[in-house]
């Protein structure tokens, strides 16, 4: 037995060594070949950075698909759906006009995400013309259906701002454990304000402005929330 | 979406990521462009490509190694084949892969010459059938992350690694390297 292993283990190794050999060709052969957009790197760290800031932040951190299901504790409201979604079952000409937004919130974990059968045109990008005092921008990332901007200050502070353009790219979970729900009139939207119990530890809020979806995400105070969103144009 | 999809990393794992993109994004670019032709279509195949990335950080000892460099490269190039499989649901499922595999062995041909008979062999493997050796064998992946990376069920990985492997039998015993 251990005989047959040592061979079956030298033949892989020499597989190993066969599609290291390949694939340094390979590679080598895509550096040489094609266009790049080297805003391509920073976009993609300006992410890993993202995702680095809501760690530092720990409060409402965002969860996979998976573990939603399994912490939800099933009460469910949905915004506006409910009208919209018995037209929807019984006319033809309104099936194509459906669309709403979707919020289903339990003890633990709140989510929104879009409900539409058709696609929609997207806007521009908004974003905020007031930040609270001593902020400025970190990093700014535009996808194609997503402007990101990171805030920071000098002393390590930071908060990021999200407009989604496209409603199918929607899929938010927030842990609102230790947050209480604070509706809050941005305008004349009421928005959904996630306020951390816990000192510093980063709040959420969220409001929709028709197919437009807003996240302020960051250890601010409920006035600098307010003031933020309702500077967005 | 990716930035509301991510799993949690420590930080040295969000570091490794960071080295890793920084280190790889031209090539993971140049590939996802290459098959898609678009711009903004290649970055939301390599949105993807990084999600499926975050998810097996792990398994990523060296960043900036060969390994983990064509570990990206075969995260960008499936993303990119996935995004192109969803727009075109009529095409048969090998073909765009067999497409790609046919415009790589047209550039590849004359470099060939000069790898091993080894390396020979694995080149005559389809895409699929490479990428799962090179993740299963060099990554030391289990199925179910190599099927994660791949964006098939692990089943389907299972039996594409076996159909891999005998295929790269019936070519070496051709070659005579058995």
């Amino acid at each position: 037995v251990k005989r047959r292993r040592f061979c079956e283990k030298k033949k892989e190794d020499k597989l190993r060594d066969a599609i290291k050999e390949y694939n340094r060709l390979q590679m080598n052969q895509v550096l040489e070949r094609g266009e790049y957009d080297p805003e391509f790197t920073s976009k993609i760290v300006a992410l890993a950075k993202q995702h680095q800031n809501q760690r530092k932040s720990k409060g409402l951190s965002f969860f996979s698909r998976s573990s939603i299901l399994a912490k939800r504790v099933a009460s469910i409201l949905l915004i506006g759906a409910l009208s919209s979604g018995f037209l929807f079952a019984a006319s033809p000409s309104a099936r194509a006009a459906f669309f709403a937004w979707v919020r289903e919130v339990s003890e633990t974990i709140a989510t929104y995400r879009a409900e539409t059968n058709e696609e929609l045109p997207v806007s521009g990008f908004q974003l905020p013309t007031w930040i609270p005092q001593g902020f400025f921008i970190a990093s700014q990332t535009e996808y194609s259906d997503l402007l990101y901007i990171l805030y920071e200050d000098s002393d390590g502070n930071s908060f990021t701002f999200s407009h989604y353009v496209n409603p199918d790219s929607v899929n938010l979970s927030i842990n609102r454990e230790h947050a209480d729900l604070i509706p809050l009139h941005i305008n004349e939207i009421v928005g959904d304000l996630y306020l951390e119990r816990r000192p510093n530890h980063a709040s959420t809020l969220v409001w929709t402005q028709d197919q437009n979806f807003f996240v302020i995400h960051g250890t601010l105070s409920q006035e600098d929330f307010l003031q933020i969103a309702e500077s967005v144009s | 979406m990716i930035a509301l999809a991510i799993e949690i990393l420590t930080p040295d794992e969000t570091e490794k990521f960071e080295q890793l993109v920084t280190t790889w994004s031209k090539m993971m670019y140049r590939e996802a462009n290459r098959i898609l032709k678009h711009h903004h279509d290649a970055e939301d195949a390599l949105q993807r490509a990084c999600l499926r990335l975050f998810q097996n950080m792990k398994k990523i000892d060296d960043p900036t190694s060969d390994s983990a460099g064509n570990y990206a490269y075969i995260a960008a190039r499936h993303a990119a084949i996935d995004l192109l499989r969803e727009r075109s649901p009529e095409m048969p499922i090998d073909y765009f892969e067999e497409e790609l595999a046919f415009e790589d062995r047209l550039a590849f041909e004359d470099d060939l010459n000069g790898l091993s008979p080894l390396a020979r062999c694995i080149a005559a493997l389809s895409d699929r059938e490479r990428s799962i050796l090179h993740l299963r064998i060099e990554m030391e992946m289990s199925q179910r992350e190599a099927a994660s990376l791949l964006g098939i069920t692990v089943a389907a990985a299972a039996k594409m690694e076996q159909r891999a492997k005998k295929h790269l039998r019936e070519l070496c015993e051709k070659e005579e390297i058995l």
